[in-house]
């Protein structure tokens, strides 16, 4: 399993998507400045990371032969 | 009609389709190429993480105006105890009503850090970087002088404002800002210098409104 592997970037970064989302979401739960930064550096990150690592992976799979 | 339906759920919603999208890409990366994989994988990876995080930015930035929020920091707690003390001009807004309890502060405070233009926001930021590291200013003030503006956006036209002496002699000055309403109207909050760290440190509790849900019932 290589970390270059496209699938194992398509693996890791919906993983991240995915805890990025949900960090997003759980801080919405709560009021103050700190669920405001968990959101900017959890969630956020984590999504926009994931997605791009994902989309990198996507990009470097080979295409699906007719 | 998204405004229709409430906040939470649109933001529990966008989470559930994404995490789900995600999660079939995490399980199946191999459809990454096949058929509408890429259609999905844009889906999955843009176009839905896009709307959770505006989702969530969007109900964030609408809490921060909350009362609740500003005073969830201790170092605000002296300025959010005054909203209690009738002698002080934040006081005497939040006991008659003359602002929405739910957003007392941001009412008054309409430019401030989050509200504002970029660096505005940088100076929020620093905030953020001041409450978790070296610990406020003592007393807090405001970057820059304290603008009419933001009483005259209310009390501009009101009979009671009007009809005050002095009130329409000045009112020219008033807009231009070379008369500041509290110059009479004082003290705005009346915190004295030491209470700020005091209340930072923990070394002494404050009163504050409750504005909660429970705010406004009998």
């Amino acid at each position: 399993m290589s970390a270059k592997n496209p699938a194992t970037l398509i693996r890791l970064g919906a993983f991240s998507v995915i805890a990025g989302e949900l960090i997003a979401f759980a801080s919405q739960l709560d009021v103050g400045p700190t669920p405001f930064v968990v959101f900017i550096v959890g969630g956020g990150v984590l999504t926009v990371g994931g997605a791009l690592l994902a989309l990198y992976g996507v990009l470097r799979s080979p295409a699906a032969s007719a | 009609m998204l405004e229709l339906i409430p906040g939470p759920i649109i933001a529990i919603v966008a989470t559930l389709i994404g995490v789900l999208l995600a999660a079939d890409f995490l399980l199946r990366p191999g459809r990454a190429r096949q058929g509408a994989g890429p259609v999905m994988a844009a889906v999955a990876f843009i176009a839905v993480p896009g709307l959770v995080l505006t989702i969530g930015a969007e109900r964030h930035i609408g809490m921060s105006k909350k009362t609740e929020f500003c005073l969830s920091c201790h170092e605000m707690h002296p300025h959010g105890s005054t909203l209690l003390d009738a002698e002080t001009l934040a006081g005497k807004h939040f006991a008659n009503r003359y602002v929405p309890r739910e957003q007392a502060c941001y009412t008054c405070h309409t430019e401030y850090t989050m509200y504002g233009g970029l660096s505005a926001k940088m100076k929020g930021l620093q905030h953020l970087l001041v409450h978790y590291s070296g610990g406020p200013a003592d007393p807090i003030k405001t970057y820059d002088p304290y603008k009419n503006r933001e009483c005259l956006h209310c009390h501009e036209g009101a009979a009671s404002f009007d009809e005050a002496i002095g009130h329409g002699d000045e009112i020219e000055s008033f807009r231009a800002d070379t008369v500041s309403c509290l110059e009479c109207h004082k003290p705005a909050h009346g915190v004295e210098a030491g209470e700020v760290t005091k209340a930072y440190r923990g070394e002494k509790q404050f009163d504050l409104p409750q504005v909660g849900a429970k705010d406004g019932a009998h």
